[in-house]
């Protein structure tokens, strides 16, 4: 079973990052791809590896590098929470080579082992940009014994099982449960889009902590999380008193509960997928009076029931907007006494209404239908090359997606927002018009750089939306660096901040209509 | 018999010492079946790509009912129908949404658009299923649904690779029947196949394709003479290698 276990696990690393692609590919294009998503990588993991060493570096200085061990595991653990879970459906059940693998003469444990193990290499990968620059900075600060080595290096390797297992088995239950339905992605949808929210709304609720909890946080984190997280409290047991037991029990945990949920999948593995790929049967079907629509009408529905029907597709493009009903909705309904009262001064109250419409504007540029919608056509991509409508107008149906998902929320968060907070005529124009420009650069930002870089032979809608996209990522990026720079200058720089506010979205409506020019004369080919 | 497809010289570089198709030159008239056969990589797939407009080439040019693939891409894709060797499809709509879908973009008149799809499907014996997912689908029933979509909107030139694979027998028969009806309204139909004996019971012209050029071309009876399709293919296939 072991041999083929590696084998299943060797095929499905040749998949990973692209790196096959690199060596045996004779498609320049292919490699530039290649080459952009590992920088792009690259440079993500340096920025969370150089913010993790910073914050270890604070803590060590405050005096709490006894500390930052159980931080940096539950850093660790929440990361592979997260990320886990947008994968677990796409990685796990439903792959489009299911069959390919499961006729094959392996046992079914080894193709789910194998799966289990690619997820927790990639977590392991990113754990350990978590954690590797913070145990360095704890080994220096602290002098720990030689145990304590073997001990951060057990950590390193573990703690990204319990949070994997818990994230699974969520998605899996999720997969489960909404597969007996017709509208089986968009229970899927729904429920991820709640527990992320969850998160979200979690992690809201740490910022109100009053100055106390605040002036603490290294120490009041540290309890909190061994209090809560019985792991990270082992590992703390284990370096803090040299305790061999908490560190064994803490792999034992992390090997049995990893075991288990294996075994459990396995021998639902079949059921599971089934479920997943049956379909539910409808009535015969009597053929009564269709409804005709323009091209572009016909491209925007077949748009949209695309976004409902990809679970990892929606979460991943329209959080962004999502996120920013929500943080509107705490801020006009659910703001602390406190806070409120500090927002109150005059001169908050001015900066507050001078940045806005950048602050919205960063929620709208995280907002990205059509960065992977070109991607996502995948194989059926003959159908929209070979219909007889131009390019543009299969190109204006994308972008008129994004702009239904962001603006009808956009407007009203703004509508809401301008209650609670009294605005002049001039400001509230500008809360609705700047994230409206915003809206306009991410939608025609996303179409080009998938344009661009495309990445049609996918297995899994996963690797066309997140997985290596470099047009997601790019698009995020620079839909995000356009709207912090602007914020970031108004702050530092803020004698022109008018100037920095106006000129900024005046920029990228330049930006947009120039992208969009260039849009419209690509031709659609295979 | 106007021509309705005349491919004029087509060439496709794929890099800059490989030519995928090499200065291939054919007509299909209306009413004319004409199936167009060669090895795997002889280059059927790329200049049946390059008909439809749905890749770009470098020489040549490739005329529908005489408007330029190049110039006038909508109005000669607006003419064609096409259905790929593998054709995946949304899996994400119902049949009838896609086939709603494909009236659509064709610009089937909204009161034609039931009685024809219902014509059709019902040759199929897809009717009932058109209400479900076309993930649900088996690979045939994908087939005939992209099949009826191809058909619905009536085009001047079916373009078809490898339309045979994946369909029942019955599927199959009444394939050959509607290819028929739709030549005797004119259409014309170009295919790629490997089952030879169906493109000789079925077409009334054949074109062979070897290394990406033409090696011959005519009606059925200039190409096989006395002997099966099957035997001309070996034989005009082996001289070919020889030279």
């Amino acid at each position: 079973m072991m041999s083929k276990y590696r084998f299943l696990l060797k095929l499905q690393l040749y998949n990973l990052f692209g790196i096959n692609k690199l060596i045996h590919s004779h498609d320049k294009q292919e490699r530039q791809r290649f080459l952009i998503t590992a920088g792009l990588g690259l440079t993500a993991a340096l920025i969370f590896v150089i913010y993790t060493a910073k914050f270890s570096s604070r803590m060590a200085k405050a005096g709490l590098a006894g500390a930052i061990p159980t931080i940096m595991v539950v850093l660790c653990a929440l990361s592979t929470l997260i990320l886990t879970f947008v994968k677990s459906t796409g990685v796990l059940i439903g792959l489009k080579d299911y069959d390919l693998v499961m006729c094959m003469p392996v046992n079914t444990i080894a193709i789910v082992a194998s799966r289990i193990t690619l997820l927790y290499l990639i977590n392991l990968f990113l754990g350990s940009a978590a954690m590797l620059p913070s145990c360095i900075l704890y080994v220096i600060y602290v002098h720990p014994p030689l145990s304590s080595y073997f001990f951060l290096l057990g950590a390193l390797l573990f703690t990204p099982v319990i949070p994997m297992v818990f994230s699974l088995s969520l998605g899996v239950w999720i997969v489960a449960a909404s597969s007996g339905t017709k509208h089986s992605n968009l229970c899927s949808l729904i429920l991820s889009t709640t527990v992320v929210l969850l998160i979200v709304f979690a992690s809201v609720k740490t910022q109100f902590m009053d100055m106390t909890q605040i002036t603490d946080l290294g120490r009041a984190l540290a309890d909190a999380v061994n209090k809560y997280y019985p792991p990270a409290s082992l590992i703390t047991r284990a370096l803090s008193d040299t305790d061999w037991g908490s560190f064994l029990l803490f792999l034992l945990i992390s090997i049995l509960l990893g075991a288990i949920f294996t075994g459990i999948v396995s021998h639902y593995y079949k059921a599971l997928n089934t479920a997943v790929f049956s379909y539910h049967a409808g009535r015969k079907y009597q053929i009564g009076t269709l409804k005709a629509s323009s091209p572009f009408m016909a491209l925007y529905k077949k748009e949209l029931s695309r976004l409902t029907s990809c679970t990892i597709y929606a979460l991943n493009s329209c959080i962004g907007i999502v996120l920013l009903f929500v943080l509107t909705v705490i801020a006009v309904f659910f703001l602390p006494p406190a806070l409120k009262r500090q927002l109150e001064t005059q001169e908050i109250k001015r900066l507050l209404a001078n940045l806005m419409p950048l602050a919205l504007s960063l929620f709208v540029s995280m907002t990205s239908t059509t960065a992977p919608s070109l991607s996502l056509e995948g194989k059926n991509r003959w159908i929209m090359c070979s219909v007889p409508a131009p390019s543009r107008t299969i190109f204006d149906a994308k972008i008129a997606v994004n702009l239904t998902v962001i603006l009808p929320v956009l407007y009203v968060s703004a509508f809401l927002l301008r209650i609670a907070f009294p605005l002049s005529g001039i400001q509230t124009v500008r809360m609705f018009l700047i994230p409206t420009v915003y809206a306009l650069f991410i939608s025609v930002l996303g179409l080009f750089l998938n344009i661009r870089f495309p990445k049609y032979d996918w297995t899994s809608e996963y690797y066309a939306v997140k997985g290596g996209a470099v047009s997601v990522i790019a698009a995020i990026m620079t839909g995000m660096a356009s709207s912090l720079i602007p914020l970031y200058l108004c702050l530092v720089l803020p004698q022109y901040q008018m100037g920095i506010i106006l000129g900024f979205p005046g920029f990228l409506l330049a930006v947009s209509i120039v992208l969009y020019g260039n849009i419209c004369r690509t031709s659609l080919y295979m | 018999m106007s021509n309705v497809l005349e491919i004029k010289n087509f060439s496709k570089i794929y890099s800059e010492n490989k030519r995928a198709v090499d200065h291939l030159s054919l007509t299909v008239r209306e009413g004319e079946i004409h199936a167009f056969i060669g090895h795997n990589g002889a280059g059927k797939t790329t200049t049946i790509r390059a008909v439809v407009g749905i890749m770009d080439f470098e020489e040549g040019d490739i005329l529908i009912d005489g408007h330029s693939v190049k110039k006038e891409p909508v109005t000669c894709k607006s003419l064609t129908a096409y259905i790929p060797d593998n054709p995946d499809l949304y899996d994400y709509v119902t049949g009838i949404q896609y086939l709603n879908y494909m009236c659509d973009m064709f610009s089937v008149p909204a009161k034609e658009r039931a009685d024809r799809i219902r014509t059709y499907a019902d040759c199929f014996k897809l009717t009932d299923c058109l209400g479900d997912l076309v993930s649900s689908y088996s690979h045939g029933m994908k087939q005939k649904l992209a099949l009826i979509g191809a058909f619905v909107h009536r085009p001047k030139l079916l373009v078809l690779d490898e339309p045979f694979v994946g369909l029942d027998p019955e599927a199959s028969f009444y394939l050959k029947k509607i290819m028929h009806e739709l030549c005797e309204a004119k259409t014309a139909i170009f295919f790629s196949t490997h089952v030879l004996e169906v493109a000789e019971k079925l077409c009334d012209r054949v074109s062979i394709i070897n290394h990406g050029k033409l090696i011959t071309s005519g009606t059925m009876d200039e190409i096989k003479g006395s002997h099966s399709l099957e035997d001309r293919f070996m034989e005009v296939i082996e001289n070919d290698e020889q030279i």
